[in-house]
């Protein structure tokens, strides 16, 4: 990537104007042309460099309670709870880590009962014994804008 | 500020990928029937009001060479928790930090989220940290393998 598309990509990211027509306002603040931001834009999305362009809404505004969940799942387990969890809606994030707790996943319900019928769900159905539930207690910074 | 159907369709719309043309708003205008002007105002006050946190592209880390991802959890004492977030909010390679309950198994309280070229260079943030904070607790998580990564849709 040269200097050029990382600027693009950056303000993409960070600047990207509230606007009828914001790909013809970024051009402008770019001093490039408006069709080859565009065609740059479509690439960036091809490659999947871009997931997606749009709006992050807040889970916390909507009034939605989040919680982290770490678990501890055997090797020859993994891919039955992994798809299981991966089905619930309610799940956005959910990794496997180099820890005795392996599987880390987030949760986000509106209501507390979804939490606790999922969580009941992995201790008696799926048999998974060891389970952190680590709501948060404060958030400081939420910012995936990438430097690169 | 409670939530107006227009302002809901205007969030759902927002929640998919934007049309890459010189004016991606024209599919939403002809389903509202309002102006593009007007709805760049709800986006203004979504924005405002909070209910949006971000507006832009959504990047994949990865594919911009930051390949290593490591979710390093902290054992951070009471009054050590401010200089805590000063510290880890200015690190331009963190994207999350947050405080969270901890459990009888698991004292860490301080979680923060670090993107890298590398595991060094992941594992040079922490140490960086560890020694700006004095705190000598904690647990670098690496991502080993991501198993799902969407940007939730909430249905209004």
């Amino acid at each position: 990537m040269n200097q050029k598309e990382k600027l693009i990509l950056t303000t993409l990211q960070s600047k990207f104007p509230l606007s009828k027509h914001p790909y013809r306002d970024l051009a402008r603040r770019l001093k490039i042309n408006e069709k080859f931001l565009l065609s740059k834009v479509s690439q960036f999305k091809r490659k999947g460099i871009i997931r997606r362009i749009g709006a992050i809404v807040s889970s916390e505004r909507l009034g939605h309670k989040g919680v982290l969940i770490g678990i501890s799942v055997p090797q020859d387990k993994l891919k039955g709870i992994v798809s299981f969890i991966n089905s619930s809606s309610c799940v956005s994030h959910n990794y496997l880590r180099d820890c005795e707790y392996n599987v880390w996943f987030t949760f986000s319900a509106k209501k507390k009962k979804e939490l606790t019928d999922f969580v009941r769900d992995l201790r008696k159905n799926k048999n998974i014994r060891k389970i952190l539930i680590l709501p948060a207690k404060k958030l400081f910074k939420l910012n995936a804008e990438f430097r690169f | 500020m409670r939530l107006s159907s227009r302002q809901k369709a205007i969030l759902d719309f927002l929640q998919q990928d934007l049309a890459v043309s010189s004016s991606p708003f024209l599919a939403l205008k002809r389903k509202l029937r309002i102006n593009e002007d007007e709805i760049v105002n709800e986006l203004v006050n979504l924005k405002r009001a909070g209910y949006i946190r971000r507006y832009g592209a959504i990047l994949n880390h990865r594919k911009v060479g930051l390949k290593e991802n490591c979710m390093c959890v902290w054992k951070v004492s009471s009054h050590v928790i401010k200089e805590m977030v000063r510290i880890t909010t200015d690190c331009p390679q963190i994207s999350h930090c947050y405080l969270r309950k901890t459990t009888r198994e698991w004292p860490y309280n301080f979680y923060t989220m670090i993107h890298g070229r590398s595991k060094a260079e992941c594992l040079n943030i922490i140490e960086r940290i560890a020694k700006a904070s004095q705190v000598s607790d904690y647990q670098p998580l690496f991502t080993i393998k991501e198993f799902k990564k969407i940007s939730p849709r909430y249905k209004f």
